[in-house]
């Protein structure tokens, strides 16, 4: 049993004009210990999935069906509460996160009261460990400080470290490095591998950036318009992406393409998910689309050797079709 | 909506033959925030900058947040006033510009923001928004020449650009001929010779000749005509960032600064905006500055990169002669902090530790010997480079506590002459050193530094440190050496290692 299960989780937005499908059926397994990674473009629901595996998403929004499982229970029928504390979220931006009236060490203790019930010295010096832990310098003085007294990273481990005071079997992190400096961004990194080593806490990676991707996680969903439509082990999905928006993803990052060349793109906008897809939402954009792409949903098939579990969502893997395409 | 003519790169030069365009030299510019109560040193956000930018090429500035590039950026266009130090042009000091000169050089150099959500006025549709510069610099004085005499009526003479009309007197007849991107035919134009003299008259109103422009702009930066009446909310962040491309090229700009022009956008729309700003680059010959966190953009798009740290440029160099040779130790970090496959550096990852000094008091010597992992140590003391770092983090920890507000009760203890908060400093030493083994010599020093941070003086603590364990790093900073490839790190000097192998060995100990 995977630590975290999610299944054909549906998250729709009900607007004036439309119904939004801003997570559509999307399934995947965080296990014990392990760090997973979202990955897709703004507006591929990517956000939403985590706000909704916490049971952050508020109206207009609902989590209309799927399943969430944590541990075996399911969230969903109201089992939030009672595994408050077991999964825990950093959010993109480190300012907007902590409150500026506040000192550091308050909001850390306030934490570790809530879930750890420690009060007074206890938990002052439990925030300083906390701090300590992240890789906050002279972290007894600093605890006394305020938010806007600490830079951009340090806002960022202090968040990670108010995160962990709950003791979380699973941190969700939000684009956690974006906005911050690469120097910054590879300290951030350093810490939450660190802290899968030392404490066995599986991560939630969701960021629209490869590269904090490949040196993050074992194991990659790519999301696009609500949907999934990769999952791979990281490295074979580097190796060897399969499905057409997965390879024009990575070939768009300038450096896989040599500087006197044109970069490759995908034309068109990623669209608005609104209904049940009844096609492929990538085929209007897709360089490889025939006609039956626009005809049936795809479904994951693999495209992985046996033992590796790699699937795609394209019908150009699927033997019941067969797509003709000049590229293939 | 790839543009449709891919026109072939005008690669700059790896060895440069062109024409300095640009010349930057101790160049400063200081926010001072004097008012009655704060008199604080001023922030040193540009610090003494030397740098030469070459016609037709993209230099990249890169460096961290607060390092002051766009700063930089904004001081060479004239949008900061420079505390000292000169930028040369086409023979004059663009710093000293003032009037009518000065609005001049805002027409040649023109600036792209990085977010475009914010840069544009939500209020006005995009054809009013590109057209805003045109409208303010009362585009276009229409020009005219004609090769013996001289022009009157609705156009004034050409001085030094490509005048807008040319007037040919060949044989009995006059020609008008329009030049390239002109929004005027040679129909628009009617001729009357009164002998040398060429009276020139333009049928064409200027806000017609504006309204053509910013239609054609539009077209230009790969946008449709019915987007015109439209307003910035009514698009995505990809096509927001034409309108800002659009908007800068109204002037006819030879240069632009391009601050992280495609830092906010996803990754396949930013690949268009790069493709984009190589083509303009390309068909109007236009040299960038281009402003950037994202070194594998800039690997792809700058001739040249100069890196920036605290309001000083620490190296230049041809891109790939950066990316795959870096000198300075700053440089080096940086590129080994890209994740993933991105970057060049296949040796160990070096984790910078801290962040940048703060620029009201910059450290003196070399800016990154703070931070640096190739910080070179002084002779008098052998020791492990785990014991270096920690005491380099303990001399950051004071001087931090220096700066830093103390507590209110620190204060009093500290007036009072009694020891300040001994607990906490007890806990420094222990987070700092942990099982360290000092020497004798190292442990009297650093306890020398811990009794006077006890008594509160935390600068005199960091300052004993400095004294016993400092080095030339803390003393000098060397000036950057002309030429294409410059380094202001001590260790270009051959009695030192090089930067690369110090640091391949101490991080394999480290």
């Amino acid at each position: 049993m995977s630590l975290l299960e999610v299944r054909n989780l549906r998250t729709v937005f009900h607007t004036e004009r439309e119904q939004i499908h801003a997570v559509d059926g999307v399934s995947f397994d965080v296990d014990a210990g392990e760090a997973v990674g979202l990955v897709g473009e703004s507006g591929s629901g990517k956000s939403v999935t985590a706000r909704s595996v916490l049971g952050l998403v508020d109206e207009p929004g609902e989590v209309e069906s799927g399943s969430i499982q944590f541990r075996g229970d399911e969230l969903t029928d109201g089992h939030w509460e009672s595994h408050r504390g077991d999964l825990a979220i950093v959010f993109q931006d480190p300012g907007s996160a902590l409150n500026p009236t506040y000192t550091i060490g308050n909001q850390i203790r306030e934490a570790l009261r809530i879930h750890q019930g420690l009060r007074g010295k206890e938990a002052r010096s439990r925030a300083v460990e906390l701090l300590e832990a992240v890789g906050i310098p002279d972290p007894s003085s600093r605890v006394d400080e305020y938010p806007h007294q600490l830079s951009g990273g340090m806002q960022q481990r202090a968040v990670i470290a108010a995160a962990l005071a709950c003791d979380p079997d699973l941190l969700v992190c939000d684009e956690p490095t974006t906005g911050l400096d690469v120097t910054i961004q590879a300290q951030i990194l350093d810490l939450l591998n660190r802290l899968r080593r030392e404490e066995d806490l599986a991560i939630l990676l969701i960021t629209h950036d490869m590269g904090v991707i490949e040196e993050t996680t074992d194991r990659v969903n790519v999301v696009y318009a609500g949907e999934v439509v990769e999952r791979a082990p990281t490295k074979e999905l580097f190796d060897d992406p399969a499905h057409p928006y997965t390879q024009a993803l990575l070939n768009s990052i300038p450096g896989r393409t040599p500087p006197n060349e044109r970069l490759p793109t995908i034309d068109g906008e990623v669209p608005t998910p609104t209904g049940s897809a009844e096609d492929c939402r990538f085929a209007p954009r897709c360089p490889e689309a025939g006609p039956d792409c626009l005809a049936d949903p795809p479904d994951h098939v693999s495209v992985g050797t046996e033992d590796v579990h790699h699937t795609a969502a394209c019908l150009l893997y699927d033997d019941r079709y067969t797509i003709e395409s000049e590229q293939l | 909506m790839t543009i449709s003519n891919p026109s072939s790169r005008i690669r700059g030069p790896e060895q440069s033959n062109n024409d300095v365009f640009l010349s930057v030299r101790d160049l400063r510019m200081y926010y001072e925030d004097n008012s009655l109560l704060n008199q604080s040193p001023p922030v040193r956000a540009v610090d003494g900058v030397n740098l030469d930018i070459y016609e037709g090429e993209t230099l990249a500035l890169v460096g961290e947040s607060g390092s002051g590039k766009t700063t930089l950026g904004r001081t060479i266009l004239g949008l900061n006033e420079a505390t000292g130090g000169t930028v040369q042009t086409d023979g004059r000091d663009v710093t000293e510009l003032s009037g009518v000169q000065k609005r001049r050089w805002q027409r040649e150099a023109g600036m792209v923001f990085q977010d475009p959500e914010e840069s544009l006025n939500q209020r006005l549709t995009v054809g009013e928004i590109i057209a805003e510069p045109l409208e303010a610099h009362d585009w276009p004085t229409v020009t005219a020449a004609t090769p013996n005499g001289s022009v009157t009526g609705d156009v004034e003479p050409a001085t030094d650009r490509t005048p807008d009309i040319h007037v040919d007197t060949a044989g009995a007849t006059l020609t008008a001929s329009v030049r390239d991107r002109f929004p005027l035919t040679s129909e628009d134009v009617t001729l009357e010779a009164d002998g040398d003299t060429v009276e020139v008259r333009v049928e064409k109103s200027q806000a017609a000749m504006r309204e053509q422009r910013v239609r054609s702009l539009l077209d230009r930066v790969g946008l449709q005509e019915a987007h015109f009446y439209r307003y910035p909310h009514q698009f995505s962040g990809g096509q927001r960032q034409r309108v800002g491309i659009a908007r800068s090229l109204a002037l006819e700009p030879r240069f632009l600064v391009l601050d992280e022009p495609v830092s906010a956008l996803d990754v396949s729309v930013q690949a268009r905006i790069i493709n984009l700003l190589e083509d303009i680059q390309a068909e109007l010959g236009l040299t960038y500055l281009f402003i950037a966190h994202d070194l594998s953009v800039v690997r792809h798009i700058a001739d040249r990169v100069a890196v920036m740290y605290l309001g000083m440029i620490v190296e230049t160099g041809p891109t790939g002669q950066v990316f795959n040779d870096p000198a300075h130790p700053y440089t080096l970090s940086l590129l080994s902090a890209i994740p993933g496959s991105g970057s060049p550096w296949d040796g160990p990852r070096i984790t910078l530790r801290g962040t940048p000094p703060n620029p009201r008091d910059p450290p003196t010597g070399c800016p990154f010997a703070t931070r640096c992992p190739a910080k070179i140590r002084p002779d008098s003391y052998d020791l492990p480079e785990e014991t270096w770092r920690a005491i380099d983090e303990l001399r950051v920890v004071f001087r931090t506590r220096a700066r830093a507000e103390t507590g209110a009760t620190n204060r009093i203890r500290s007036l009072l002459d009694l020891p300040v908060d001994s607990a906490a400093l007890s806990e420094t030493r222990e987070g700092v050193f942990g099982d360290i083994q000092l020497p004798q010599g190292v442990a009297t020093v650093v306890e020398e530094a811990f009794d006077l941070a006890r008594m509160g003086d935390d600068a005199g603590a960091a300052e004993r440190l400095r004294k016993a364990f400092g080095s030339r790093c803390d003393e000098e900073h060397p000036e950057s050496r002309d030429g294409l490839r410059t380094n202001r790190c001590l260790r270009r000097e051959p009695q030192y290692e090089n930067t690369q192998s110090t640091i391949a060995q101490r991080e394999g100990e480290g």
